[in-house]
């Protein structure tokens, strides 16, 4: 058995939306029936992040992505990242692990 | 910070639509997968012409779905021909949902049984179009050709609605479908099911003018209306937004070659599936040359002196373009069918006085084109 602790949450897209810029729109398109809409739109950050989460992903590491780019402080962009992944979580558009050391 | 907004997903297409009008972007893209079909229709100008060729490979698909999706389409219609008859249907279909795209089917749903309907539950299309084709057997097959296609079709639906996956059915007004067009309607309506009708019977493609046979004249229109739409009442609503008194000289006033275009079996490209006169091949050519092409197409005004460019009803004719192009061979072509029945649709509605189009006590123009020879034959009215 391996023995460790739990030291941060990653998350990863699901292959049940597929994302797409079209006619100004950030776009994420259902593929399957478990989805209340057939597409959602996305902000120019969320297609950012949502592009990011095609690898595994931490919190700090989408929020790191974010403060590079807008010069938004940590917190402000952890809580942002959180509410973006809660979103997704609720669309059931992305998937998490727990990572151990 | 709200990386998904909340918007509804009409309220973002309605946006989309109205920016791909402004900028000209092909949003909606028809796509021909294959051309031949398990029905034998008396009315149908694409499969009679079409030989086991006629298929687009799922590769070649491929190629299409790349070149709209950087072109910005974002709803594409996979018709035929009979489209589950295509063996690399599911394929080609799923592509398209992963191309990103909102994908309609047409379908005569023949062959939707308990595996297609699980499959379409499970990977639902955003719009599914099955062609019906009368409420009886007998009728039915007279039409297809196709023994047992009646009770295949209402399985299929009976399949569909206890799936939960929403489809509209359409049925095209003619001679033999006329009869039992109300109870195709009333079928629809119990079930909570949009119906609709087309009036419009064109040649086959490779011009063989005998479907022609089939097309209502404008009195046989007007008393199948007076059925389905007793007093023409939603007839009106759509020509209310439609019918201001003016006019114009653009032949194209729908979205064909503006936001749509279609695409057929082997990379043809036109401004949609009734008109067959391509002006470029996708499988050859870049998206843009012949996108160019198509907007020079539907940019065209009427000639001088031409009937249409004076018409206050033009935006709510009968004919089309695509249609006219059909018969006279030139969308600037001239058909008195379609003119008497929207003037006859106009005087029943009160827009006109006498439901009697000026050509007909003026006389058409020298210089306007007319049916072929081979289509005036067979219309009902002769122009």
């Amino acid at each position: 058995m391996i023995s460790g602790s739990v030291d941060t949450v990653e998350y990863r897209r699901r292959d049940n939306y597929v994302y797409r810029l079209t006619v100004g729109e950030h776009l994420l398109v259902a593929l399957h029936a478990r989805s209340d809409e057939p597409l959602y739109a996305l902000t120019p950050t969320g297609a950012q992040l949502w592009e990011r989460l095609a690898e595994w992903m931490s919190v700090d590491q989408l929020a790191d992505a974010l403060v590079n780019e807008y010069e938004l402080p940590v917190d402000e962009a952890r809580q942002d990242v959180r509410d973006f992944l809660d979103q997704l979580a609720s669309l059931n558009a992305v998937e998490s692990r727990a990572t151990t050391v | 910070m709200t990386a998904i907004p909340k918007i509804s997903a009409a309220t973002m297409r309605e946006r989309m639509i109205e920016r791909a009008r402004r900028e000209r972007i092909p949003i909606q893209a028809d796509i021909e997968i294959i051309a031949t079909c398990n029905f034998k229709c008396v009315h149908c100008y694409i499969a009679p012409c079409a030989e086991r060729e006629d298929v687009m490979s799922l590769e070649q698909a491929n190629s299409v779905f790349d070149k709209l999706q950087a072109a910005g389409t974002q709803m594409v219609l996979l018709t035929g021909g009979e489209v589950f008859t295509h063996k690399q249907f599911r394929e080609i279909y799923l592509s398209a949902k992963r191309h990103g795209f909102e994908v309609y089917i047409n379908t005569n749903a023949y062959l939707i049984g308990e595996r297609w309907a699980d499959f379409l539950a499970e990977w639902p299309p955003k719009g599914l179009s099955i062609s019906l084709y009368g409420m009886s057997a007998e009728s039915y097959e007279r039409l297809t050709g196709i023994p047992k296609s009646f009770e295949r079709v209402m399985r299929a639906i009976d399949l569909l609605i206890e799936r939960g996956i929403s489809f509209d059915l359409k049925c095209p007004a003619m001679t033999i479908t006329a009869e039992e067009l109300p109870a195709m309607q009333a079928f629809a309506k119990a079930r909570g099911i949009r119906f609709r009708t087309d009036y419009s019977i064109i040649p086959q493609e490779k011009g063989d003018t005998g479907p022609l046979q089939l097309q209502l004249g404008p009195e046989g229109v007007m008393a199948l209306e007076q059925r389905i739409d007793p007093g023409l009442k939603s007839f009106r609503a759509y020509a209310t937004l439609r019918v201001d008194g003016s006019t114009t000289d653009s032949v194209y006033k729908c979205g064909a070659g503006k936001t749509s275009l279609h695409i057929n079996v082997h990379g043809g490209v036109s401004t949609c599936s009734t008109s067959r006169k391509v002006v470029g091949n996708l499988f050859e050519q870049p998206f843009g040359e012949i996108w160019d092409t198509l907007g020079g197409k539907v940019a065209m005004k009427y000639p001088v002196g031409h009937p249409c460019a004076t018409c206050q009803f033009s935006r709510i004719c009968a004919g089309c373009p695509a249609t006219v192009e059909q018969l006279t061979g030139m969308p600037t072509g001239y058909v008195q069918m379609y003119c008497k029945m929207t003037h006859q649709r106009a005087y029943d509605l009160g827009y006109h006085p006498t439901g009697v189009p000026r050509t007909v006590t003026e006389g058409i123009p020298a210089h306007v084109v007319t049916p072929t020879r081979a289509a005036a034959r067979m219309l009902p009215v002769l122009a």
